[in-house]
């Protein structure tokens, strides 16, 4: 990848500073459930690269009780989410103009019901209900950390709580011996709680580990918490943010604020999140007598930590720089993840200084990826189904949470010794409250939910803990979705009817992400895969599929028919799903020539002109002027010049839009590149429009 | 200053009890009286506010004051205590309470009702430190009543029964919220103090009839008085809580006393960072907020140390080898537990009587090493050491077999902080 790529959103919002600082427009409407009314707790996302100052590019805003919301955005391209619980969410592209006043009605379906009944478990009613982290003891009574410091337990047998602590700093995660012995994952350690006279609080905080650096950025969660049979802890460390509560001198251990991989800049880095101080973007063990062990790198925010059934170490890590999409990786010893930061800290690379060429090299990909949308933002604690059927016929999937309303329900395969899998979407709203961070099975057979959200999204009190149950019956899914030399075979829960048969009404799209420091990656390369056959086999719940295509490297998103339903006519609760294909059946990592793309790129029209026109009015005109004549100010040439755009040919300045330019002294503000933005026909237009109007 | 009258409501109200209430008053005052009683002789206190509806609130409120010395003007009272307000324009006044405010003397507010106070709502924002009005999460009912750890909040486990909340907004930036109602992101206080310069004040404003029927609200009125006062609250622990403190590595221990010392201990320097004189820390401004900042200290800091190390392996010698092992809280005790140098150390700090100073009692277990604390003597503080050698600015602790050495900390003037 050329550097000047690399700085594609903040190279952009340097631009728009420099040139004049365009008129914001005004996005307003209303959201309504089809059964008459405003949708409850509805909001709207709007994510787009001229919100790259923004984290996550992206406002969130509620809707009011009327359902009616309004949000100020520059001029740009986006993508708006509308979502709300118990409905299907809508999305749809919005371009924006500099000043201009939009309105929509967006009236949302309601989601179908499901066996999976959600309910508030209440709590404390003196607790802050910002649940930080929840267990079980062996027993069964109910731990419950909150970000205030507090650890709750409700007792087997009744719902009697007890305060075990309190005043401690931030815990993000919890694991009980039992009612008297807890551990608990603060920001600055790993800390064992004992209440020895039993009378319900403890009274002695041992410290097992506290080896990580802290700086007091607010950004700089340690997240946790698991142990395994051995009785090791994992626990993870967020990055922090840098310039926003670094407390200097005021930092434990040792800082290194230079970036790793520095910004090639110029213009302000895409991201700030740094590993300033020790170990920040690591995940770590800790053994039952204090050892520390570094575990592994390269992570941004990895929120939630899980161990399998057999003890193999798995945690999600938070869209942004480095991490294309939240996605759930399993975690070796050893290992590297993508966010060079944290390399900072490595024994053998600190002060290597890797290329990102050979970041990216080193990088060991995610099993799956989450993208982002329908499979949330930031993606929480993964737990594994051990309920032995008593959630449903998932048992040995993966399930975790996400801060935007969403359950997701992993599927994951072992191919060439390195698990990939699929992601399916559980439950979107649905009673699901915001900021699924904290999971845990019960001893009752349900799934438990803590949640908190503090600042990230207004959640109007819609927060706190819940369970999850099933009714018993059986739910109409996709169970499990695996890979095989040709294509993908699919098992179903139930048996399926005749339309599960057709080829037609399945529908593969692939798409791959870019290992790159802006802030996530949009889909790159996206392409229609075509089935070509579909064969469901007797019984109707196996069925196998046949691509046109199988490549690694891939992301596949498939998309079912609503034709396809259960004998019984119930059609598919979710009928979405993305498959992480890094590894073929045989182990093959690298992508072979394919017919696919090179049909993809001769499928392109000629370039429209008017279309063009519309689309340089809106991304072009801000820095080189309606007038093409460019702008001393933000660097940019005069295309009525002598030398015009006359030698450059058309493929050349395709590129230039696609990748962007850096800057040709005097000028120091190098164009961005247009092509995360802007679909390869649209920059076709684009350069149409510029033949005509500049010839 | 408008003078106004001050009336006795027990005189006045003596033909029209509740008895009802003041059954739960006098059960709750005595429980409290019996559960924790004063080692303070009790502050006398004048109990204002006659509007006539309020006859049994006011009933209650003067059964639980019977812990003190209750008075009949504000010229005997040290704390005054105000039902919803004095008492609107045009009612008997008493040039008494207009010269116990301009004396600062220290007031505790129950419900305040802008139209019981003849200046209105300008005169009662001035005095409180808030604005009444205000919105609140859309008129809807709140979802936690959170307390934070102050004396006097001390006991109370039970939230106030949800009242119909009178709401209050523009805080000044001199008061310290002890209790608000949440809904979601959205906050109402409900009880705050503010210390208007010697003055202390306390308002508790979900005061109303129904929550002076539980316990929890009787109890906070009389701790209020209590604090207010200047004495310690009976039955106030330590608190401790581990936080983002100013001038303090992240993970600090704020460990408030109610006798009014506060302790920035800091496990990462292996020390304490600073004393301030007050008892309580103020964690809004680390949870309100996705960013959040540094806690807040109800008092200025009048002890401070350097930022390096504590422990030293000799009189002005490099940092010794430590680590922090963790803490013990129980029976109003805390205890901080290091490894300095191969040596078991345990740090008690308790508080000197009426905030004149921290007395820090180490523990050191066997070992060979000689132990150095490093010193801060500095103006406006006496350092005693005992049980430990002392060299200018250092204690050094010289016993194999381990033993304990105190290092006691005193406002150099003998003034009590209060």
């Amino acid at each position: 990848m050329k550097p000047f790529l690399l700085g594609f959103l903040a190279l952009f919002s340097a631009c728009l500073a420099l040139a004049a600082a365009p008129a914001t427009a005004r996005f307003s409407g209303r959201i309504e459930s089809e059964g008459g009314g405003p949708a409850r707790f509805a909001q709207v996302r709007v994510e787009g690269a001229a919100l790259a100052g923004r984290e996550n590019s992206q406002v969130i805003q509620r809707a009011g009780n009327d359902g009616a919301f309004q949000v100020s955005l520059p001029p740009g391209v986006y993508e708006i989410w509308v979502t709300a619980p118990d409905h299907e969410e809508a999305t749809f592209r919005l371009e924006v103009a500099a000043g201009s006043t939009l309105h929509r009605e967006v009236r949302l379906s309601a989601l179908r019901r499901t066996p999976y009944r959600v309910e508030a478990v209440a709590l404390p009613r003196m607790m802050i209900p910002e649940v930080s982290g929840i267990t079980f003891t062996p027993r069964g009574s109910l731990v419950v950390t909150n970000r205030r410091g507090e650890v709750w337990i409700r007792h087997v047998g009744g719902e009697r709580w007890s305060r075990l602590a309190h005043g401690l700093h931030e815990p993000f995660g919890v694991v009980a011996t039992d009612e008297t012995d807890v551990f608990v994952i603060q920001r600055p350690e790993l800390t064992r709680l004992r209440d020895l006279d039993g009378d319900g609080v403890a009274e002695i905080g041992t410290t097992v580990a506290d080896h990580w650096g802290i700086t007091g950025s607010y950004h700089e969660f340690t997240y946790g918490l698991v142990r395994d049979r051995a009785g090791n802890f994992y626990a993870s460390s967020g990055l922090c943010s840098f310039g926003r509560g670094v407390e200097l001198p005021w930092t434990r251990g040792p800082l290194r604020t230079a970036q790793y991989l520095p910004w090639p800049g110029p213009g302000a880095v895409p991201d700030g999140h740094r590993s300033v101080a020790e170990f920040q973007g690591w995940a770590f063990q800790i053994a039952p007598d204090g050892t520390f062990t570094p575990w592994a790198s390269g992570f941004r925010q990895p929120l939630g930590v899980g161990l399998s059934p057999d003890d193999e170490l798995f945690i999600s890590d938070c869209a942004g720089a480095w991490v294309p999409t939240s996605a759930l990786i399993h975690v070796e010893r050893g290992a590297f993840h993508g966010h060079p930061d944290s390399l900072k800290w490595h024994p053998e690379l600190r002060d290597r200084g890797l290329s990102a060429a050979e970041v990216s090299r080193l990088r060991r990909p995610p099993a799956v990826y989450l993208p982002r949308g329908l499979m949330g933002t930031s993606p929480g604690q993964p737990v594994w189904d051990q309920t032995g059927g008593r959630f449903g016929p998932f048992t040995g999937q993966v399930f975790l949470g996400d801060v935007s309303a969403v359950l997701m329900r992993l599927d994951l395969e072992k191919i060439g010794g390195a698990y990939q899998g699929t992601a399916f979407p559980f439950l979107r709203g649905q009673g699901l409250r915001l900021g699924g961070m904290r999971h845990a099975f019960g001893p009752d057979g349900a799934l438990y939910l803590g949640q908190t959200v503090r600042g990230w999204m207004p959640t109007g009190g819609n927060e706190g803990l819940q369970r999850i149950t099933w009714d018993g019956t059986a739910p109409v899914e996709i169970l499990t979705q695996r890979l095989t030399e040709r294509g993908f075979d699919l098992t179903f829960t139930v048996p399926m009817g005749t339309a599960a048969a057709k080829a037609q009404h399945y529908r593969f799209k692939r798409f791959r992400y870019d290992h790159h420091p802006l802030d996530g990656s949009l889909r790159r390369e996206e392409t229609e895969v075509p089935v070509t056959i579909a064969r469901l086999e007797p019984d109707g719940r196996r069925l196998h599929l046949e691509l046109a295509e199988v490549q690694p490297g891939f992301v596949h998103e498939l998309t079912v028919a609503p034709a396809v339903t259960s004998v019984g006519g119930e059609p598919l609760l979710n009928r979405v799903s993305y498959y992480t294909l890094n590894r073929l059946v045989d182990g093959t990592t690298v992508t072979a020539p394919s017919k696919l793309l090179a049909t993809a790129e001769t499928a392109l029209g000629p370039g429209d002109p008017r279309a063009g026109a519309e689309l340089y009015r809106l991304h072009c005109a801000t820095c080189h002027g309606a007038d093409g004549k460019g702008s001393l100010a933000a660097g940019t040439p005069d295309y009525t010049g002598a030398r015009g755009l006359r030698t450059r040919s058309d493929a050349e300045l395709a590129q230039i839009v696609t990748e962007g330019r850096l800057p040709e002294p005097p000028a120091v503000n190098p164009m961005p590149p247009w092509g995360n933005v802007l679909p390869a026909q649209a920059i076709r237009d684009v350069v149409a429009y510029l033949r005509e109007a500049f010839p | 200053m408008r003078v106004r009258r001050l009336t006795h409501p027990l005189a006045r109200a003596r033909l029209s009890l509740a008895v009802g209430v003041l059954a739960a008053a006098l059960d709750s005052g005595r429980a409290v009286a019996a559960e924790r009683p004063s080692q303070s002789t009790p502050p006398h206190v004048a109990l204002l506010g006659a509007p006539a509806e309020s006859t049994a609130e006011l009933t209650a409120i003067a059964t639980a004051l019977a812990l003190f010395t209750v008075v009949g003007s504000a010229e005997e009272a040290e704390v005054a205590v105000v039902w919803r307000g004095p008492g609107s324009a045009g009612s008997a006044v008493d040039a008494a309470f207009a010269g116990f405010l301009e004396r600062a003397r220290p007031l505790v507010v129950l419900g305040a009702d802008p139209a019981a106070w003849p200046g209105g709502a300008s005169e009662v924002a001035a005095l409180l430190g808030a604005a009444p009005g205000g919105s609140f999460a859309q008129g809807a009912a709140p979802t936690v009543l959170s307390d934070y750890a102050h004396p006097i909040t001390t006991g109370v486990t039970e939230p106030l029964a949800p009242p119909p909340l009178r709401l209050w907004s523009g805080l000044t930036a001199d008061t310290f919220v002890l209790q608000e109602a949440t809904a979601g992101e959205e906050t109402a206080p409900l009880a705050w103090i503010r210390q208007d310069g010697t003055r202390r004040l306390v308002h508790l404003a979900a005061l109303n009839p129904a929550t002076l029927r539980e316990a929890s609200g009787l109890r906070l009125v009389t701790q209020a008085v209590w604090w207010a006062s200047g004495r310690p609250v009976p039955g106030a622990t330590p608190h401790l809580q581990r936080t983002v403190l100013p001038d303090a590595h992240p993970g600090s221990f704020a460990l408030t006393f109610p006798e009014g010392v506060g302790v920035c201990l800091d496990p990462v320097r292996g020390g304490i960072n600073y004393l301030w004189a007050g008892e309580f820390a103020d964690l809004r401004p680390r949870w309100l907020t996705k960013q959040g900042a540094p806690a807040r200290l109800d008092g200025p800091v009048w002890y401070r140390e350097s930022p390096e190390p504590a422990w030293r392996t000799a009189a002005g010698g490099p940092a010794a080898p430590w680590r922090f092992r963790g803490h013990t809280a129980r029976a109003g005790t805390t205890e901080f537990h290091y490894e300095i140098d191969g040596r078991k150390v345990t740090e008690r700090p308790t508080a000197l009587p009426e905030g004149r100073g921290l007395t820090r009692h180490f523990t050191v277990g066997p070992g060979k090493p000689t132990l150095w604390l490093r010193l801060a003597p500095q103006a406006g503080v006496r350092i005693e050491v005992t049980g430990a050698r002392r060299e200018a600015e250092h204690a050094g602790f010289t016993e194999e077999s381990g033993g304990a050495f105190t290092v006691q900390l005193h406002r150099a003037d003998g003034e009590a902080i209060r």
